[in-house]
């Protein structure tokens, strides 16, 4: 009964957070898609090129990559070795899955650690980014943290969801 | 701490865990558990990898290619390739293997390429009498001419790890990947010359399909032509091609919708994460190699055994099959191009020829199971198990296997366009 509520609630937030990922992600592709072009457009029309046209979409690319990492490992849509999965029962490729979800929750709280300890470090030094505007360099690694928050939250989900599916089988 | 880090990153590799995660566990334990590293050295050089402005173009060549997907070029180029040579014999399997050449030349997504084209070609082949199997694996590797002809995401990916001019990459996939097109060609005329379309189109239909197909032909100019003019660098001649793509989708073509458009950048996002992720946690690996200088250890090693250069090359091609049949192409780049590279700068050699040579054969892994994405792919376009397929792999891969070999002995197919284009 814990189990469900608690993967109720979860799910429910993951679904925005999703959303919210899905939303942020498609602008930065847009963004970057637009500057570029605009790049070409301005350099061919007026003869000089704007810098942050050019140095914007690289920067972004941190941002559509790490906050996705998340809603990708609840979809399975990473890329992964599927060699023992066809030749195992559902309950083992349940416990298979289970396993790969703890996995993936340490291996993302590590990083989280690891993110912010790294994030923290480029606050403190104070760097900007050599660009027109002035970005502070630790906004850009900020989505490290960030993406592994958000895949610790899809993780603990796979989780709930797995335990939930191995509770059930073993009931029937 | 490097062999058990290498162990329990192949048990994990084995047990499905993500590529990305596999790569981050295993080299993160070397890097900080083995060498020491702190944790804001691997971030540092993961980001710095990660945001290479060339980098940028493989989103936008994604988005150009899910545009034109959804906009209506990708099936016009279908039918003219079909006008062209539907009614020879084996017409229409030729006409996919030459469409998924005209697809990749704005395109950078292989699954893209498969299902934009396959989806029209596919179901039309088989009502014709092609057998099933055959149609899904030359689907799923006539996919690989998109690794070569450019603009090609593998030739981006290359570039960033080999600091190779992309202009120089680009031109070295244009000659290997028309021989490919080519030993294509040829494997359909012969596997399926008894099945032909009786009508060949008329005239009139032809140049009624090429003014139809006429704008999506223009965009490898535009790609190309702009690079090569020194108007545009890549990333911005991707996005022009992306907005091109909209052009031609909303106001040529009109089969472009908001939400069509939508769901062509939430695609790309979704395709760009996956990849990236593996570049920003395959790049802790290179730090490692970096640290230990296991790459000047292995070009040590190769100049002291006295192995010589063909050695190297058939040591290359083995090691591509090998991991290309239980990895995919991306995670292939960042395990193995490092060494190559340092390996074939040892010998003197191109980097360009490296780059045919590794493509050809890490791409042989689209269609080995049991890691065969392309085959996937093309099996779900249909709706067909993908294991009832696999008879016809043997095939492809001596095919493949000739082709690299060919790759090996003519260096001068990837490295004659860029000596001339670059003078």
């Amino acid at each position: 009964m814990v189990l469900k509520t608690s993967l109720a609630f979860i799910s429910k937030c993951n679904g925005w957070l999703e959303k919210a990922i899905y939303l942020l992600a498609t602008f930065i592709v847009a963004n970057m898609v637009l500057a570029l072009f605009l790049s070409a457009l301005v350099r061919y029309l007026s003869g000089t090129g704007y810098d942050w046209f050019i140095e914007l979409p690289p920067i972004l690319t941190s941002w559509l990559v790490f906050p996705l990492l998340g809603p990708l490992l609840k979809s399975g849509s990473h890329i992964r070795v599927d060699i023992i999965n066809n030749a195992l029962t559902p309950r083992n490729l349940s416990v298979l899955r289970l396993t790969i979800a703890g996995i993936a929750l340490m291996a993302s709280i590590v990083f989280l650690v690891a993110g912010i300890e790294a994030t923290s470090l480029y606050y403190r030094l104070g760097q900007v980014m050599e660009l027109e505007i002035e970005i502070p360099i630790w906004w850009v690694y900020l989505a490290f943290p960030t993406g592994f928050a958000i895949m610790t939250i899809f993780a603990i989900e796979l989780i709930l969801i797995e335990l939930l599916q191995l509770f059930g089988r073993e009931h029937s | 701490m490097y062999s058990l880090a290498i162990i329990s990153s192949v048990l994990l590799l084995l047990m499905s865990v993500p590529i990305f995660l596999v790569f981050g566990i295993g080299s993160s334990a070397a890097a900080i558990l083995g060498l020491g590293l702190p944790w804001s050295t691997l971030i540092q050089v993961s980001f710095g990898a990660m945001t290479k402005h060339i980098l940028v173009a493989v989103p936008l060549f994604i988005f150009a290619g899910m545009v034109m997907l959804r906009g209506g070029a990708a099936r016009r180029l279908v039918d003219f390739a079909t006008a062209l040579v539907g009614h020879w014999p084996g017409g229409l399997g030729i006409a996919m293997v030459i469409a998924m050449g005209f697809f990749a030349a704005f395109c950078g997504s292989i699954l893209a390429a498969i299902t934009a084209v396959g989806t029209i070609m596919m179901p039309k082949m088989l009502e014709q009498g092609y057998p099933k199997p055959f149609v899904i694996v030359l689907a799923a590797s006539a996919a690989l001419l998109e690794a070569l002809i450019p603009p090609s995401n593998a030739a981006i990916l290359f570039s960033a790890l080999t600091n190779v001019p992309v202009s120089q990459t680009f031109a070295a996939g244009v000659i290997p990947g028309l021989i490919l097109l080519f030993f294509m060609v040829i494997v359909v005329l012969v596997k399926c010359r008894n099945i032909r379309n009786p009508q060949p189109a008329s005239a009139a239909e032809r140049w009624r399909c090429f003014i139809g197909a006429l704008p999506g032909l223009f965009t490898p100019v535009i790609i190309l032509g702009g690079i090569y003019a020194g108007l545009l660098t890549p990333s911005e001649s991707a996005a022009v091609a992306g907005v091109w793509a909209m052009l031609m989708g909303f106001f040529i073509y009109r089969e472009l919708t908001f939400k069509s458009l939508q769901l062509a950048l939430r695609e790309t996002a979704t395709i760009t994460a996956i990849i990236f992720a593996i570049i920003a946690t395959a790049t802790f690996l290179s730090v490692v190699l970096t640290y230990s200088q296991i790459p000047q250890q292995i070009v040590s090693y190769f100049t002291e055994m006295g192995v010589t250069f063909t050695l190297f090359w058939v040591a290359l091609a083995i090691i591509c099959l090998l991991l290309g049949t239980f990895v995919e192409i991306v995670p292939v780049f960042y395990l193995t191009v490092p060494i190559f590279a340092a390996i074939i700068i040892s010998f003197n050699q191109s980097l360009l020829h490296l780059y045919v040579v590794f493509v050809a054969f890490a791409g042989i892994g689209m269609i080995t199971p049991p890691v065969c994405v392309g085959i996937y792919t093309s099996a779900s376009v249909i709706k067909e198990n993908p294991a009832k397929a696999f008879r016809e792999v043997p095939l492809f891969v001596g095919i493949g296997i000739l082709y690299g070999i060919l790759m090996i002995l003519i260096p001068e197919a990837s490295t004659w366009l860029p000596s001339l284009l670059t003078g």
